[in-house]
C-alpha cells in the first residue's frame, strides 16, 4: 500500500493534546518544585541559619568593639615597650660565651660583642631600636648557624651509619660465601673502623645539638618579654579572626543563595533533611521491630548547640521574660544634656555604650525593628546587671519599647540618674530553634544521653520520621496551646499514630523505660539539679500511699528479663509466722519450732528458719488426723516458699493483727467512715460516703449498706484480733522510778527525743515531716479502747513488740535522772502528754456498738444474702441465711464456715463477722494492712506494669465524661438544671481541697457558649477534660485518681451493689495526681536494647540500694546525708582574704593548679564562680539562716541598711579567688548577692537537727549561760557526710542493728530500727560508696598488730608513753570517757568513750582527727592537743608532734589488746582445783571472763578496771 | 571647763563649712584662718595651732536599777582546783556606786591617726591568763598584729576556744604552765568570745581593733580612751549581755544610740561623755 499523507488521528488534534499535556507537565513540575521549595522545615532551617549568622555577627561585633581596639592598642603598646626595653646584657653576654665554645664562631661572637657595646653606648631611641634589632638578628643568625652545623653533623652521622651497615653486610656476605679467614678479618677490620667513625659522628651530633639547644634557650630568655607580648597580641587578634571565620562560614553568600533558589534547591541544595539512624533503638511497627529514624533535628537544629567552651550550657535558650535592674551613672542633670555635659558623645548607640556598656543591633533577629541588644562590653554595667547579647528590650521603666529608636530614647532620657533603671527583656529564641534544656543530661555530646546515640523519639515519642509539624505528632500541653498550634501550623491530634509525643507535663515518664530503679533519677552528687523531679515524686507517692498493695507493678517479664520498675509487696512470710503464733496447736510442736516462728516473724528475709518451718508445716499437714496445727496453718505453708523474683516492698498501713489491744469501736467507726475526719493529713484513702455521682436507687443502697459494712468490718477486726502482751512500765521498786508521769516533761520528750523527725504535732508547727502520722489528736484515738494508754506506752517503749517489722524504731526511752534527784520514766511522760493531745476531737454520730436496729438488721441480712448468692444457688443461699450452716455441712470451706453457729444466740454478731470479712476482702484492706485471715490475699487491682501502653479501647470510660462535664459546669456556673443530688448526714460532703486555683482560660472560649469546653476552664483541668472526652488514657487516669467511684455514674441501676467500683479515693492534690500519673504513664514495659538500660557502676549501685533503705527508714529525717551546696557567683575579693593557718602538712587542702586557675576566671558579669559545700550558719535563737553584715555581726531585726552576708561553715575545702579555704578554718562570709546570683542545692536530710538546734541551745542556757551555739550541733544527730571514711564498716553494721551510746552529750540516742541484716549492710555500703572508701572490707596496716612491733622497736614503751598523754591531767581524760573512768561535770561537756575507738573508727580518721579536729568536724569543741609545731611535754612522750600523734593513734587503735596485755588469769586460776584438764572458764562464768574478777586491784580513782593501764595512770 | 566650752564652740563652728575647705589638710588650721578670735582662745589654752591635737574620751556607765548580785557558778569539774575559788558569773558586773564594768568602748573608724606615744603599744604582749578556773582579764583588748599570749597558771589543763569571725578561730589546749601565742590579721567588729570546752563555765571576750583606741570600763564603770585625734569619730559601745548599748540616759535625758554607735567630736584635752545610765532592762537579753 502506497504511503499516504493521511494519519490515523487528526494531527491538529494531536498537537493540541500534546501541547496541553506538555503544559500540564510543566505546570505540575513547577508546582512540585514550588512545593518542595516551600516545605515547612526549610523555613526553619533558613531561620536557624539567620540565627546562627546573627549571633556570630554579634560576637564579631563584640570583639571588634572599641574595647577590643583599646585592648589591641594596649597590647601593641606593651609589645613596643618590650622592644624598646634594654636587653639584659648579662644574658646576651652569656650567649656569646656559649658561642665562643665553638671556635668557628669566635669571630661572630666578637662582632656580637661589638653590637652589644654599641647598643650600650647609643642613646638615641630610634637608633637603639635599629641596633637592638640588628643584635637580635645577629644572635639568631648564630643560632641558625649552630642549627646548620648540627644538621651537617647529623647528615654525616647518617652517612657513617649507612657505611657501617654496608660494611657489616659485606662481612655477613663473606661469611655466607665462605670467604677466607684473612678476607673476613679485613672485612671485619673495615667494619670496626666504620663503627669508630659512627661513634665519633654520634658524639659530634650530640654536642652540636646540646650547643644549639642551649643557644636557643638563652636567646629565648633574652627575648622572653617581647615574645610573650607578641603572643598575647596574636592571641587577641586570633580570637577575632576565628569569630570572623565562623561568621563567614555561616553568613549567606552568593554561591549558597544560588543553590537555595527555587528549582535549583531540588538538586542537592544546602538545606537538607537531617536524620539520626538508630538501628538499636527499635520501634515496634505493628508487631515488627524496625530501626528508628529521627528527623526531628531537621527543624530543631539548635538542639545540641552549646556555648563555646561550656558544653553543658545551651547556646539558644527558650524564650523567657526577665526583669533586669540596670544601674545608671550618678550625676546631676539628666538625659542627653547630661551626656553632653559629661562628655558622652556620638549617636545613640555610642551613648548607650558609654553609659551602660551595650549597643543595640542595627537589625533585630526575628523582627527587624525590635530593640535587640547586640554588643555587651564584658564587665560593663550592662554585663554586670546581666544583660546579654540577643536580649530584646521590651520595657524600659514601665514603658513599652517595640522599636529601636523608642528604646534608645527611653534608655537615654527616662532614668533618674544614680538610681537603677528597671527594664524588662525577652531572652532566648522560640521553638524550634532553641537548644535542649539540661545539656548536661540530654542531647549534649558529654551527657549520658548524646543525641547521636539516643535520638529524640525514644524519650519524647512522636513520629520521628515525619518532617512536618502535624505528622510528627506533637502533643499540646494545654488546650490553648493546641488551639494556637492549629492556627499556626494546621495542627490536629493524629489519632492514628500510637506513640504521640508526650505532652510537656508528662515528658519525664519516658525515663522509666531505662531507669528501672527510679532512685537513680534523684539528685546525685554528679547531677545535683533534679533530673526528673515529677517522676520521682510520683514514685515516692506510690510508695507512701502503697498503691502497689492493690496494683502490682511487676518489673520482670521473667526472672532473666527486667522490663521496668518493680514495685510489689514482699512475700508474706512475716504474716504467716504471725498467724502461726495465733495457732493453738503451735506449742505442741516444741520449742525449736516456736523459735523458728519467732525468727521468721522478726527477720522474715532469713532463709534458714523459714525453710525449716516450711518443712515442719508440710510434715504436720501430711500427718493427717495426727496433725497438731489447724488446716488454715497448713494452707499458709506454701506462702513460705520463695518465689523466683520476690517483691521487696512492705505493706504501708499498720498491722491490724492486734488491733483490739489498741483502739475501740467508736474511733474505728469514725476512722473507717472517713479517715480525714480524724486526721486531715492521713494517707489512708476514703472508702465510704463517696456519693457525689449517685442518685436514686444507687444512692439509697449506699446509704443503707455502708454503715453496716463499716460496723461489720470493725466486728471482724476486733473479733479476730490476736491477744497482745503489753510492755510492763518501769517499776518503782525495781527500776527506782520516783517521779510521777508529767505532761510537760512528756512534751519535751516528744520534742527532743526524735519523734518530730517523722511525726507532726500541733504543738510543734515547725515540724513538717509526713513520714509518720500526725500526732495532734492521738489521745482521742487511744481513749477509744480501755487499754489504749497501755498500748501507747508499749508502743513508745517497744514498737517491735506490736509489729516486728514496723518502721517505727525503738527510741530507747530509759529511766532518766532529773535535776531534782528524782528518776523519771520518759515513756510514761510522753504517754501522758500524748494522751492529752486530742484537739478536743471526739468521734461523733456513732451508732451503738452492740445492737442493731431492725432496719440495720435487714440491711445486714441483705448484704449477707448477696455474698451467699455468690457461693450458693439463690434458694440455698436464703436457707443458709435463715438457718446457718448445719453441722453436717461442716466440710464446707471458705468464709461461709463462719456461719456454722448462725442459728445460735449471737446471730447478729456472727452475721456481721461474715459480712465484715467479705467486705474487707472486697475492699482489699489487706493490700496495706496485716489482717488475720488474709495472709494469702492477692493484689486486688489491675496490674500496672504496662498500663502506660494500655489501649484506650480496653478502658471502660462508662458515663464518666458526662459526670465530669456536669460537675465542672456546676462549678463554673453554667446553668444546667440537673443538679439534684442530695447528700445526707452519714458522709459530710468532703470534697478534697483540690482544683483550687481554677482560673478560666478564656482566651479561646467565652462563657457565652452554652457548654463548657476544655478551653473555657484552667489549662490543667482543660487538658485532662479534653483527654477524657477523647477517651485517652490520661483522661481516664486523671478522673480515676480524682473520683474513682464516679465511673459508676448512671451505672448503678445496671449493677449489683457488690459489682460497683471499689477503688477508694486518695487524698491527692492536683500536683500529686499529676506526679502519680507521670509515673503510671511511664510504665510501658518496653525496655530498649540492653545496652541502653541504665546500669549503674557497682559503687553507684551500692549508693542507690542504700538510698532506698535510707528513704524507707527516713534516715534523713535526723541526719544530713548531703550538705548544702551553694554554687556562688561572687565579685572578686568580696569574700575577704584567705588567712593562712599553719598546720600539719598532711592536712593541707590539695587543689591542682588547674583548679586554682579555674577559680580565678572572671565571667562576663565580672564575677568568679565557686562551689561551697557545708552548713549555712543558723541563728541560735530562731534556727533560721543567720544573716550578718560584712563584719560577720548578726543583723538585727529592722536593720535595712546593713549589707547582707550569709556566714557559711565549710565541710569541704573550697577555692576562692584561687586560694584554698580549708574546712575548719573560718566561716565564709558570703555576700547575699553572690548567693542569689548562684544556685542553691539544699541539704539532703538533717531536718530534725536543724529543728532542735535552737531548742537545745535554749535548754542548755538554763544550765550553762555560756553555751556556744556551735557546740549544740554536737548534741544533735550528726551529719553523716564523710561517714564512710570515718567509721569501720563492720562496726557500723553492728551499730545499725544494735546501736550503743557513743556521745554522752547527745540529747537523743540513735534509735534501734527493725533493720534486716542486709538492709543495714546496704546502708554501710552506701556510706562507703559515696565517700569513695573501700568496702565491704578494708585493710589497714595500723589495725594489724604486727605494725606495732616496728613502732616499739623505734620507740620503746611506745604505747605506754602514749597512755601517759591520754591520762595526763591536761589532755584526753579531761573530757573523754576512758574505760570505766568518766570525767565529772556536765554531761554536755563529755566526749566519747576512747576504749571503743579501735573498733569504731578508721585509723586515718583518728590520726587526722587528733591532729586538728576542726578539719573533720568544723563545729567541734575539741581543741588541738598536739600543735604541729609544739609537741606535748617530753616527760610524757619523747618525740616530735607527728610521733606523738602516731603514738596516740596506735594506742587508740590497739587499746583493747594493750589493755588485755595487763590481764592476768592468775587470780582466776587460783580458785580452780588442781585438775589439769579443767578449762579456764567455769559454766557460771561467761566465756569472756568477768574483768573485775581477773584484773589487779582497782585504782583509787576508778571503780572498775576493765582498762588497768588507764587506772594506774589516772592517779 | 572654760577650755572645753571654747573648744566645743570652735569645733562646732568649723564643722559646718568644712567640706568647702577641704584643701586644708588640718581642719583646725582652717578654723584658725577663718576665725582669728577663736584661734586666740584655742592657742592660749590648747597650745600651738596647726599641730596634731589629741584628746581623751572618758565617761562612766552606771546601772539604772537595783544592782543585781552576780550569780555563783558551780564548778563541776576539777573540783579540787576550781572548787577552791569562788566563781561568779561575770556577765554583768555592777560595782558599788552602780558602775558597770566590762563595757567595751572603741573607735569604729579604721583609718584614724595614731598618736606617736601609742604606736609602740603594738609591740607589747597582751596576756590572757587561765587562772583560778576563770579567764583573767574578763575582757582583753589586742590590736591587729599585736601578740596575744594565752597562759595557763592553773594546775589543770585548759583549752582556749577563740571564736573570732574575721580571723581564723583557734582552739588550742594549754597545758599547766604552758602558753600559746596568737596574732590577728583582721580587726573584729565586735568582741570575740573565748571559752574553755573543758570547763564550760569559763568565758572571756577579746576585742581586736586595728588601732589602740579601745577601752573597757573598770569596776567603777569608768573608761578612758587616751590620745584620740581631735575631730569627729564614731564610738562603738557594747556589752556582752546587753549587746549594743542602744540607749543611755545622760543627765536625766534619754539618748538613743543606734546599734551602739555614737558619733562624737573629740577635742583637745578631755571629752567627757558624762555619766551614762543604762536601763536595767537592756541587760535582760
Amino acid at each position: 500500500m502506497p504511503a499516504t499523507e493521511q494519519t490515523w488521528r487528526d494531527l491538529k488534534v494531536l498537537h493540541v493534546v500534546f501541547s496541553v499535556t506538555a503544559i500540564l507537565l510543566l505546570l505540575s513540575t513547577i508546582a512540585m518544585l514550588a512545593v518542595d521549595h516551600n516545605r515547612p522545615w526549610k523555613k526553619y532551617q533558613r531561620g536557624f541559619q539567620a540565627l546562627e549568622t546573627w549571633s556570630a555577627a554579634a560576637k564579631v561585633d563584640e570583639q571588634d568593639s572599641s574595647s577590643f581596639e583599646a585592648t589591641s592598642k594596649e597590647l601593641d603598646a606593651s609589645l613596643a615597650k618590650a622592644r624598646r626595653a634594654d636587653l639584659d646584657s648579662g644574658i646576651a653576654e652569656a650567649f656569646l660565651t656559649q658561642v665562643r665554645m665553638v671556635p668557628a664562631d669566635a669571630e661572630a661572637a666578637d662582632r656580637g660583642q661589638l653590637d652589644i657595646d654599641m647598643l650600650r653606648q647609643q642613646s638615641d631611641p630610634a637608633e637603639r631600636l635599629v641596633l637592638r634589632g640588628d643584635l637580635l638578628q645577629r644572635l639568631s643568625d648564630i643560632a641558625s648557624r649552630a642549627k646548620f652545623r648540627e644538621d651537617l653533623c647529623a647528615g654525616h652521622l647518617k652517612l657513617c651509619k649507612a657505611k657501617l651497615d654496608k660494611n657489616r653486610a659485606d662481612y655477613e656476605l663473606g661469611v655466607a660465601e665462605n670467604a677466607t679467614p684473612k678476607a673476613l678479618a679485613s672485612l671485619l677490620a673495615v667494619a670496626d673502623a666504620t663503627r669508630v667513625q659512627v661513634l665519633a659522628a654520634t658524639l659530634d651530633t650530640q654536642a652540636a645539638n646540646t650547643h644549639r639547644k642551649s643557644l636557643e634557650a638563652t636567646l629565648k630568655k633574652l627575648t622572653a618579654t617581647e615574645d610573650a607580648a607578641a603572643k598575647s597580641l596574636a592571641d587577641h587578634r586570633q580570637k577575632l579572626l576565628l569569630l570572623a571565620k565562623t561568621l563567614k562560614d555561616r553568613a549567606p553568600n552568593f554561591g549558597k543563595s544560588v543553590l537555595e533558589l527555587p528549582v535549583l534547591d531540588a538538586f542537592n541544595g544546602p538545606l537538607r533533611i537531617d536524620q539520626l539512624w538508630l538501628p538499636q533503638l527499635t520501634l515496634n511497627n505493628n508487631f515488627r521491630d524496625v530501626a528508628r529514624f529521627d528527623r526531628c533535628n531537621t527543624c530543631h537544629k539548635g538542639m545540641d548547640k552549646s556555648l563555646p567552651g561550656a558544653p553543658t550550657e545551651g547556646a539558644y535558650s527558650q524564650t523567657e521574660t526577665i526583669p533586669i535592674q540596670l544601674p545608671t551613672a550618678p550625676a546631676a542633670g539628666g538625659g542627653v544634656e547630661r551626656g553632653a555635659e559629661e562628655g558622652v558623645k556620638g549617636d545613640g548607640n555610642d551613648q548607650l555604650e558609654q553609659l551602660y556598656g551595650f549597643r543595640l543591633s542595627p537589625h533585630g533577629l526575628f523582627r527587624s525593628e525590635a530593640p535587640t541588644v547586640g554588643v555587651v562590653v564584658p564587665e560593663s554595667t550592662a554585663a554586670r546587671a546581666g544583660l546579654m547579647s540577643g536580649d530584646v528590650i521590651m520595657d524600659v521603666g514601665g514603658a513599652k519599647t517595640l522599636i529601636r529608636t523608642v528604646a534608645t530614647t527611653l534608655l537615654l532620657e527616662a532614668p533618674q540618674w544614680g538610681k537603677p533603671l528597671e527594664i524588662v527583656v525577652q531572652r532566648g529564641v522560640p521553638q524550634p530553634y532553641s537548644s535542649h534544656p539540661r545539656l548536661d543530661l540530654f542531647v549534649g555530646s558529654t551527657s549520658p544521653h548524646p543525641m547521636q546515640t539516643f535520638g529524640c523519639t525514644i524519650c519524647h515519642q512522636g513520629q520521628g520520621s515525619a518532617t512536618s509539624f502535624m505528622w510528627s505528632s506533637h502533643s499540646a500541653n494545654t488546650p490553648k496551646q493546641g488551639h494556637q498550634w492549629h492556627d499556626e501550623h494546621g495542627w490536629a491530634n493524629n489519632h492514628h499514630w500510637i506513640y504521640p509525643m508526650l505532652p510537656q507535663r508528662f515528658e519525664e515518664s519516658s525515663c522509666l523505660k531505662c531507669h528501672h530503679q527510679v532512685v537513680d533519677l534523684e539528685p546525685s552528687p554528679q547531677f545535683p539539679e533534679p533530673p526528673a523531679p515529677k517522676l520521682v515524686e510520683g514514685y515516692h507517692l506510690i510508695r507512701q500511699y502503697g498503691c502497689y498493695g492493690c496494683h502490682e507493678i511487676n518489673g520482670w517479664a521473667n526472672p532473666e528479663k527486667r522490663i521496668g520498675p518493680d514495685m510489689r509487696l514482699a512475700p508474706n512470710y512475716h504474716e504467716v509466722a504471725e498467724s502461726l503464733v495465733g495457732d493453738p496447736g503451735l506449742p505442741a510442736l516444741g520449742n525449736a519450732v516456736a523459735r523458728w516462728v519467732e525468727e521468721v516473724r522478726s527477720s522474715p528475709d532469713g532463709k534458714e528458719a523459714r525453710q525449716r518451718l516450711l518443712d515442719t508445716l508440710e510434715r504436720d499437714a501430711a500427718a493427717g488426723p495426727e496433725a497438731k496445727l489447724s488446716r488454715r496453718s497448713h494452707q499458709l505453708a506454701t506462702l513460705l516458699k520463695e518465689p523466683e523474683t520476690p517483691g521487696t516492698l512492705p505493706k504501708v498501713g499498720p498491722s491490724l493483727r492486734y488491733v483490739a489491744s489498741k483502739v475501740g469501736f467508736d474511733w474505728l467507726y469514725a476512722w473507717l467512715r472517713n479517715p480525714q475526719e480524724f486526721r486531715p493529713s492521713t494517707k489512708m484513702p476514703r472508702f465510704f460516703g463517696l456519693w457525689d455521682h449517685l442518685s436514686g436507687k444507687g444512692l439509697e443502697e449506699s446509704q443503707r449498706y455502708e454503715p453496716i459494712e463499716i460496723r461489720s468490718m470493725i466486728n471482724y477486726l476486733l473479733g479476730s484480733s490476736q491477744p497482745f502482751q503489753y510492755v510492763k512500765p518501769y517499776d518503782q521498786q525495781r527500776d527506782g522510778i520516783t517521779a510521777a508521769p508529767d505532761i510537760q516533761r512528756g512534751k519535751k520528750v516528744v520534742q527532743v527525743r526524735g519523734c518530730l523527725a517523722c511525726h507532726q504535732h500541733a504543738d510543734f508547727p515547725e515540724a513538717v515531716s509526713t513520714h509518720g502520722p500526725n500526732l495532734s489528736r492521738i489521745g482521742a484515738k487511744m481513749a477509744s479502747a480501755p487499754n489504749g494508754p497501755a498500748w501507747l506506752y508499749s508502743w513508745l517503749r517497744e514498737p517491735a513488740r506490736y509489729h516486728p517489722r514496723t518502721l517505727m524504731p525503738n527510741v530507747l526511752l530509759e529511766p532518766v535522772s532529773l535535776p531534782n534527784g528524782k528518776v523519771s520514766d520518759p515513756a510514761a511522760d510522753a504517754t501522758a502528754y500524748l494522751l492529752g493531745s486530742t484537739e478536743s476531737w471526739k468521734p461523733s454520730d456513732i451508732p451503738a456498738a452492740n445492737s442493731l436496729t431492725p432496719a440495720e438488721r435487714d440491711a445486714t441480712n441483705e448484704l449477707a444474702l448477696m455474698y451467699l448468692k455468690e457461693r450458693f444457688p439463690a434458694v440455698r443461699a436464703a436457707e443458709v441465711l435463715k438457718n446457718g450452716l448445719t453441722a453436717d455441712q461442716s466440710a464446707i470451706q471458705g468464709d461461709e464456715r463462719m456461719l456454722l453457729g448462725l442459728a445460735g444466740s449471737n446471730r447478729d454478731a456472727t452475721l456481721l463477722n461474715y459480712v465484715g470479712k467479705k467486705t474487707i476482702a472486697k475492699l482489699a484492706c489487706a493490700g496495706c494492712h496485716d489482717i488475720p485471715g488474709f495472709e494469702d490475699t492477692k493484689a486486688a487491682g489491675a496490674a500496672l506494669a504496662d498500663w502506660g501502653r494500655k489501649e484506650s479501647s480496653k478502658i471502660a470510660f462508662e458515663q464518666v465524661s458526662h459526670f465530669v462535664m456536669h460537675q465542672l459546669e456546676e462549678k463554673h456556673g453554667y446553668s444546667h438544671a440537673e443538679s439534684g443530688h442530695s447528700h445526707t448526714a452519714l458522709a459530710p460532703r468532703a470534697e478534697p481541697a483540690v482544683d483550687a486555683p481554677l482560673a478560666p482560660d478564656l482566651a479561646y472560649a467565652s462563657k457565652a457558649e452554652a457548654h463548657l469546653t476544655p478551653e473555657s476552664i484552667d489549662s490543667d483541668t482543660g487538658f485532662f477534660l479534653e483527654k477524657l472526652l477523647a477517651h485517652d488514657r490520661e483522661g481516664f487516669l486523671w478522673q480515676k485518681l480524682r473520683a474513682p467511684r464516679s465511673y459508676d455514674y448512671k451505672k448503678t441501676e445496671n449493677k449489683t451493689y457488690n459489682e460497683r467500683y471499689r477503688m477508694p479515693q486518695f487524698p491527692f492534690n492536683a500536683e500529686q495526681r499529676e506526679a502519680v500519673m507521670t509515673f503510671v504513664l511511664g510504665l510501658v514495659a518496653e525496655p530498649p536494647a540492653p545496652q541502653f538500660i541504665h546500669k549503674p557502676t557497682p559503687r553507684e549501685e551500692a549508693r542507690l540500694k542504700g538510698l532506698v533503705v535510707a528513704e524507707q527508714y527516713n534516715c534523713s529525717g535526723c541526719h544530713s546525708l548531703e550538705m548544702d551546696r551553694w554554687d556562688i557567683r561572687y565579685k572578686p575579693e568580696s569574700l575577704g582574704p584567705a588567712q593562712a593557718v599553719a598546720d600539719y602538712p598532711f592536712l593541707s587542702p590539695h587543689f591542682t593548679a588547674h583548679d586554682s586557675q579555674k577559680s580565678l576566671v572572671i565571667d562576663r558579669q565580672g564575677r568568679r564562680h565557686a562551689t561551697l559545700i557545708g552548713m549555712p550558719q543558723l541563728n541560735p535563737e530562731t534556727g533560721k539562716p543567720q544573716l550578718a553584715d560584712e563584719d560577720g555581726v548578726p543583723i538585727e531585726d529592722g536593720d535595712t541598711e546593713a549589707v547582707v552576708h550569709r556566714p557559711f561553715m565549710l565541710w569541704q575545702d573550697a577555692l576562692i579567688d584561687g586560694e584554698a579555704r580549708p574546712v575548719g578554718a573560718q566561716n565564709l562570709l558570703v555576700p547575699d548577692d553572690a548567693f542569689r546570683a548562684g544556685v542553691h542545692y539544699p541539704a539532703r536530710g538533717g531536718d530534725l537537727a536543724r529543728l532542735l538546734f535552737p531548742v537545745v541551745i535554749a535548754d542548755e542556757k538554763q544550765i550553762n549561760p555560756n553555751v556556744k551555739p556551735d557546740d549544740a550541733w554536737g548534741w544533735l544527730p550528726p551529719p553523716l557526710v564523710g561517714e564512710g571514711k570515718k567509721v569501720q564498716s563492720g562496726w557500723l553494721h553492728k551499730f545499725l542493728l544494735n546501736p550503743q551510746t557513743i556521745r554522752p552529750s547527745a540529747v537523743l540516742r540513735m534509735p534501734k530500727f527493725n533493720f534486716q541484716s542486709h538492709e543495714a549492710a546496704s546502708l554501710v555500703n552506701y556510706f562507703a560508696s559515696v565517700d569513695g572508701a573501700e568496702y565491704p572490707y578494708a585493710y589497714d596496716a595500723r589495725l594489724d598488730e604486727s605494725s606495732l612491733a616496728e613502732a616499739e622497736r623505734l620507740h620503746p614503751n611506745h604505747l605506754e608513753s602514749a597512755l601517759k598523754i591520754v591520762t595526763n591531767n591536761n589532755y584526753c581524760v579531761k573530757c573523754h570517757v576512758v574505760g570505766s573512768y568518766a570525767p565529772p561535770g556536765n554531761p554536755k561537756a563529755l566526749a566519747p568513750q576512747l576504749e571503743r575507738v579501735h573498733e569504731r573508727l578508721q585509723p586515718d580518721y583518728v590520726h587526722g582527727w587528733i591532729a586538728n579536729p576542726k578539719r573533720f568536724l568544723p563545729y567541734t569543741g575539741m581543741p588541738v592537743n598536739i600543735p604541729f609545731d609544739k609537741p606535748v611535754s617530753q616527760d610524757l612522750y619523747v618525740g616530735s608532734s607527728e610521733q606523738q600523734l602516731d603514738a596516740i593513734t596506735d594506742l587508740l587503735m590497739h587499746f583493747d589488746s594493750f589493755a588485755k596485755k595487763n590481764l592476768s588469769l592468775e587470780a582466776y586460776l587460783k580458785q580452780q582445783p588442781s585438775a589439769p584438764n579443767q578449762p579456764a572458764a567455769t559454766p557460771q562464768n561467761p566465756s569472756v571472763p568477768d574483768a573485775a574478777a581477773v584484773s589487779p586491784p582497782p585504782a583509787p580513782s576508778t571503780k572498775d578496771s576493765r582498762s588497768p593501764g588507764v587506772a594506774t595512770n589516772l592517779k | 571647763m572654760f577650755a572645753t566650752a571654747v573648744a566645743f564652740w570652735s569645733v562646732s563652728i568649723q564643722s559646718a563649712p568644712r567640706s568647702s575647705h577641704s584643701m586644708y589638710a588640718n581642719p583646725r588650721c582652717s578654723v584658725a584662718l577663718l576665725l582669728p578670735l577663736g584661734i586666740v582662745s584655742v592657742v592660749l589654752i590648747a597650745g600651738p595651732a596647726c599641730a596634731d591635737e589629741w584628746g581623751s574620751v572618758k565617761g562612766r556607765f552606771t546601772y539604772a536599777g537595783d544592782a543585781p548580785s552576780a550569780s555563783e557558778l558551780k564548778a563541776d569539774k576539777d573540783i579540787e582546783v576550781c572548787g577552791k575559788h569562788k566563781l561568779v558569773s561575770e556577765e554583768l558586773a555592777v560595782g558599788a556606786d552602780r558602775g558597770v564594768a566590762n563595757i567595751v568602748v572603741f573607735v569604729r573608724d579604721k583609718g584614724v591617726k595614731v598618736h606617736p606615744d601609742l604606736a609602740a603599744t603594738k609591740n607589747e604582749k597582751v596576756i590572757l591568763d587561765n587562772k583560778g578556773c576563770r579567764f583573767e582579764p574578763h575582757v582583753s583588748f589586742v590590736q591587729t598584729g599585736q601578740t596575744l599570749v594565752i597562759k595557763n597558771s592553773d594546775t589543770v589543763g585548759h583549752n582556749s576556744n577563740v571564736a573570732t569571725i574575721k580571723n581564723p578561730p583557734s582552739n588550742s589546749l594549754i597545758p599547766t604552765g604552758g602558753e600559746t601565742s596568737l596574732t590577728f590579721a583582721s580587726d573584729e567588729a565586735l568582741p570575740a568570745q573565748v571559752t574553755c570546752n573543758i570547763h564550760p563555765w569559763m568565758k572571756a571576750w577579746l576585742v581586736v581593733r586595728p588601732n589602740p583606741y579601745a577601752a573597757i570600763s573598770k569596776p567603777d564603770g569608768t573608761f578612758e580612751i587616751k590620745n584620740v585625734p581631735a575631730g569627729e569619730i564614731e564610738l562603738q559601745i557594747w556589752h556582752e549581755k546587753a549587746g549594743y548599748i542602744s540607749e543611755v540616759t545622760v543627765g536625766g535625758k534619754p539618748e538613743k544610740i543606734a546599734k551602739g554607735r555614737k558619733k562624737i567630736k573629740v577635742i583637745s584635752g578631755d571629752t567627757d561623755l558624762g555619766e551614762m545610765a543604762i536601763d536595767a532592762n537592756l541587760f535582760k537579753k
